[in-house]
C-alpha cells in the first residue's frame, strides 16, 4: 500500500470574531507547502488538492492547480494530484484544464495524478449554473475530450452536449504519454462501478471499513477485466481510502491532537451538502437553515454542538459513550449519510504509529493501493501535523512501501493479467 | 460473467444483456431505455419497490431509481418513466445499468 496526503485546505472561522485575520490563509498554504515538503523527504508518495468552490471555511483550495504548481518546483518525488479537478465545462473548459495538467506535467518531470469529478453541493454547481441531473453526462464529456485533447495532434474539435470548438493543436503536451494516470470521486460504491468501466482509478471518499474495501476490490477488478469500456487512451487500474490521520506518542494524545478536526469536516461538509433552505437532522443536532454568504461563521456553530457531537462520540441515554462497537452498529444506513457519520468518526489512523500501523494493515490485506490522509481539517495545529507527518513517515511508512513492492504488486498483476488496453500508472 | 449473469428472472437478465450490450455497441442511450423497461419488470414482480423509488425526502434519492434524464413518477398510481431528453452518456447508462442490476440481486436475495 502507498501513502499520500489530501487537502481540502480547511479554515475555520475564529470563534471570537466574524472573519478571519487578513493573512489566516497565506498562513494556512504556507504551513501546507511545509507539510509537504516534509512528506515528499519522508516518502510519501502522493499528495491530493481538492477543487471546491464558495465553500468558505470547509475547503480554500479552490485552485488546487496553483498549489501543485508550487509543490512541483519545490519536491522531488511526491507525485502531484488533483483530488479533483470540477470538469463540467460550465466550471472549467476541457482545454483549458488539458493545457493546465499537461503544463503541470512537464514542470514536474512527469508526476501528475489527473483526478476527475462532477461537483457535489447546491452551492459549488448553482455558483457556475450546472444543473445536477446534468452533472454526470458534463464530467464525462468533459473529460473524455480533455484527454483526446492531450493526446491527438490536432484535436479535430467537437460538437457536444455540453461544449463544442473547432479543431485546434491544444498545447503543450504532457510528458506521461498518452495523458497522465487518470481519477474520479467516488464517494458511493456506484461510482467505483463506473471508474472500473470506464478504466480509470476510483477515488474513495466514503470512508469505506477494510472488509467493504475487500469486496469493492474485487468487484473493481473484475470489472477492469471483463466490462472496461475505457474512456481515455490508457487505463489507470487503482483504488484509493481516504482515512483521518494523527500520529503522537501516545493514543491519548493523538486523539486530544486530533482535536475537533475530523468533527469539524464532517460537520462543515454536512453543511454544505445540505440544500440551502432546508434543514437536516444528523446525530440529533440540525444544520443551520440559511447560510449567508461571507458571514455565517460554521465554526461557532460547530462549536456550539455538546463535545461528545463534535468529537463524533455519541451519547448513549444513560449518558454513557459509546464504543466503538456501539458506534458501528448505529451507522446510518443511507450511503451518504454514513459517509458523513464516519468522517467524524473515523479513527484508524489516530494513534501512535503502533496502533495505526495495526489498523491499517487491514486495508493491505483488503489489498487496497493507495491509503490518503485527511491530516489539515479543522483547526488542528501545523506543529502537530508535522510531527504526526514524521513519526508515520519514519515509523510506518517504509515497511508498507516495501511489502507494495514484493506483495501487492504482484498481486496487482495477476489482476490485470490479459486486460487488452495500455496502462498507465503509479500504483 | 457479467454482472447481470446473476439475477434469476429470465426477462430483467435478458433486458440486462440488451443494455450491456447497446452500450458495447456505442448506444447508451438504447441502454438507458432497456435498463428503464427492465427496471418496469423489476417493480410488476415487488410489491412496495415502485413506491420506494418515487421521489422523496432529499437525503435519500442516492438510493433511488438515479434521475439523470429519466424521473420515475406515479401517473394515476402506475409507474411512469418521464424522459426529460432523449440522447444520454455512457457514464449515464452505467449508473441506471448498475442501479438496476443491483436492485434486482438484492430483491431475489
Amino acid at each position: 500500500m502507498k501513502f499520500g496526503l489530501f487537502y481540502e485546505l480547511q479554515l475555520p472561522r475564529p470563534l471570537d470574531e466574524d472573519t478571519w485575520d487578513p493573512n489566516a490563509e497565506q498562513q494556512l498554504f504556507e504551513e501546507m507547502f511545509e507539510q509537504v515538503q516534509l512528506a515528499d523527504e519522508l516518502g510519501y508518495h502522493y499528495v491530493f488538492f481538492v477543487e471546491h468552490h464558495f465553500l468558505e471555511e470547509y475547503a480554500h483550495s479552490t485552485a488546487p492547480e496553483v498549489m501543485l504548481g508550487g509543490l512541483a518546483r519545490t519536491t522531488k518525488n511526491i507525485r502531484l494530484g488533483h483530488g479533483v479537478v470540477q470538469m463540467p465545462p460550465l466550471v472549467n473548459h476541457p482545454a483549458r484544464v488539458a493545457e493546465r495538467v499537461s503544463s503541470l506535467d512537464i514542470i514536474s518531470g512527469g508526476r501528475v495524478e489527473f483526478g476527475t469529478g462532477e461537483g457535489a453541493s447546491d452551492a459549488e454547481l448553482g455558483g457556475y449554473n450546472v444543473e445536477r441531473s446534468l452533472k454526470k453526462s458534463m464530467w464525462e464529456e468533459g473529460t473524455r475530450e480533455c484527454l483526446r485533447m492531450m493526446s491527438e495532434t490536432p484535436y479535430p474539435g467537437h460538437e457536444g452536449e455540453h461544449f463544442s470548438m473547432p479543431e485546434r493543436n491544444v498545447i503543450p503536451k504532457p510528458l506521461q504519454a498518452p495523458h497522465p494516470p487518470v481519477w474520479v470521486a467516488a464517494s458511493r460504491r456506484e461510482t467505483t462501478l463506473l471508474a472500473a468501466r470506464f478504466g480509470i482509478g476510483s477515488m474513495g471518499f466514503g470512508f469505506e471499513t477494510p472488509e467493504e474495501t475487500a469486496v469493492r476490490v474485487e468487484e473493481y477488478y473484475r470489472l477492469i477485466r471483463e466490462e472496461c469500456f475505457p474512456i481515455g487512451k490508457a487505463i489507470n487500474p487503482g483504488l484509493f481510502v481516504l482515512n483521518q490521520f494523527m500520529a503522537a506518542e501516545t493514543d491519548e494524545e493523538a486523539v486530544r491532537r486530533s482535536a475537533d478536526g475530523p468533527g469539524f469536516f464532517s460537520y462543515s461538509l454536512g453543511y454544505y451538502s445540505t440544500t440551502r433552505g432546508t434543514s437536516r437532522t444528523r446525530s440529533g443536532e440540525r444544520m443551520i437553515d440559511a447560510h449567508q454568504a461571507g458571514v455565517t461563521n460554521i465554526h461557532q456553530a460547530f462549536n456550539a454542538l455538546p463535545q461528545e457531537q463534535k468529537d463524533g462520540r455519541l451519547q448513549l441515554s444513560d449518558a454513557k459513550l459509546m464504543t466503538a462497537q456501539q458506534i458501528s452498529e448505529n451507522e446510518p444506513e443511507n450511503e451518504m449519510e454514513r459517509a458523513l457519520y464516519r468522517a467524524a468518526r473515523s479513527g484508524s489512523a489516530i494513534g501512535t504509529t503502533d496502533s495505526i500501523r495495526e489498523n491499517i494493515k487491514r486495508y493491505e490485506d483488503a489489498h487496497t493501493d493507495i491509503m490518503v490522509f485527511n491530516a489539515q481539517c479543522g483547526a488542528r495545529k501545523h506543529e502537530h501535523i508535522m510531527e504526526a507527518i514524521e513519526r508515520f513517515g519514519k515509523d510506518v511508512l517504509p515497511e508498507f512501501a516495501e511489502r507494495h513492492e514484493t506483495e501487492h504488486k504482484p498481486w496487482r498483476e495477476r489482476q490485470l493479467d490479459g486486460v487488452p488496453y495500455e496502462i498507465n500508472s503509479s500504483i | 460473467m457479467a454482472r447481470y449473469d446473476d439475477v434469476q428472472d429470465d426477462g430483467v437478465r435478458a433486458l440486462l444483456e440488451q443494455a450491456t450490450s447497446e452500450m458495447r455497441g456505442g448506444d447508451p442511450s438504447a441502454a438507458v431505455r432497456a435498463c428503464c423497461d427492465a427496471f418496469a419488470l423489476l417493480m410488476d414482480q415487488h410489491e412496495g419497490l415502485f413506491e420506494e423509488n418515487l421521489p422523496a425526502d432529499e437525503k435519500i434519492h442516492h438510493q433511488q431509481f438515479p434521475r439523470f434524464g429519466v424521473r420515475l413518477e406515479s401517473v394515476e398510481g402506475q409507474p411512469h418513466f418521464e424522459f426529460d431528453r432523449e440522447q444520454f452518456s455512457m457514464g449515464e447508462a452505467i449508473t441506471y445499468l448498475d442501479f438496476t442490476t443491483d436492485t434486482a440481486l438484492k430483491r431475489q436475495a
